[in-house]
């Protein structure tokens, strides 16, 4: 009964507009800590992009199956200067990082994230 | 607010929550290829012992069967374990550390890359000797790649370990 309940859950989440995470290291604090639950809507952007300072959830460029919590630093057009290194963010690239700089991969390392690599904004934490 | 929260959280016991990752992999930019290095030594530690494991014979005691089938399990089970660490470790300082400017000096990366990632997933589908020696070849070109781009000269030493063969370290 339960496993049916679970694989209903399970095919509802799959449709679902928005997706529950629960967040794994330090690279967002103090703004998340590990162990923070959080809903991600997956429909804030289908009728708007992510703009500078909104929290996302997006996936990993060079391992689409990790999710990354991230937050929006760069949008289309802009340019960053992080050091002595610049990024011209092209159209459908934003520039992510995480809120505690000393430890976070981010796009100063694997660079910017493209739109479809984008899952959805942060809602609330739970 | 209220009421959402333990409606929430009675989900999450049913339906766990996805991981989401907020980190750096190693902490504060620390990487190192060493893990990857073991991992793969491994690999060939565990075709050694799975090659050498004597199959009982034919109306051998049961409890002659049980012991050769736990140990080729245990092989087998730490076989996999060991070259999807190689892959996770690869895969890490490939995607967090590497960028574009050490691709220019070093064209091979991403297909040395790739030869891993085929390589151990090879090794965990087959009993083969020679996959896992190449994926230890592979996996030290890699480690060689990796410390020339932070300017470290490396030497290859002996693992000194039951299994043989070499890690790449750095030389001072």
């Amino acid at each position: 009964m339960l496993e049916l309940l679970r694989s209903v859950l399970r095919g509802l989440a799959t449709v679902s507009p928005v997706s529950r995470y629960v967040v794994e290291g330090s690279s967002m604090l103090p703004t998340f800590a590990p162990g923070d639950r959080i809903v991600v809507s997956r429909a804030a952007y289908l009728w708007r992009s992510p703009v500078k300072g909104d929290l996302i959830v997006c996936r990993h460029p060079f391992d689409l199956e990790r999710p990354l919590l991230k937050r929006v630093g760069g949008v289309p057009g802009e340019h960053v200067a992080i050091g002595a290194r610049e990024y011209w963010l092209q159209t459908g690239e934003w520039f992510v990082t995480g809120d505690n700089a000393d430890g976070s991969s981010d796009s100063r390392s694997f660079g910017p994230v493209e739109r479809r690599q984008i899952v959805g904004k942060v809602w609330f934490r739970y | 607010m209220s009421l959402l929260r333990p409606l929430l959280r009675t989900l999450d016991g049913l339906l766990p929550p996805r991981r989401v990752h907020a980190h750096c992999d190693i902490p504060c930019g620390i990487y190192d290829p060493h893990l990857a290095q073991v991992g793969a030594l491994t690999v060939i530690r565990m075709n050694q012992l799975i090659e050498a494991l004597q199959k009982p014979a034919d109306g051998a005691s049961k409890l002659d069967q049980d012991r050769y089938e736990n140990s080729l399990a245990r092989y087998v089970a730490v076989k996999e374990e060991h070259a999807e660490l190689v892959k996770r470790e690869v895969r890490v300082i490939w995607g967090d550390y590497f960028r574009p400017e050490h691709l220019e000096k070093h064209g091979n990366l991403h297909s040395t890359t790739w030869s891993i990632m085929k390589l151990a997933s090879q090794a965990r589908q087959q009993v083969n000797m020679q996959v896992a020696q190449d994926l230890v070849a592979e996996v030290q070109r890699f480690a060689e790649i990796f410390w020339d781009t932070k300017g470290v000269p490396v030497k290859r030493q002996p693992s000194n370990q039951t299994v043989g063969g070499e890690l790449v370290v750095p030389a001072n």
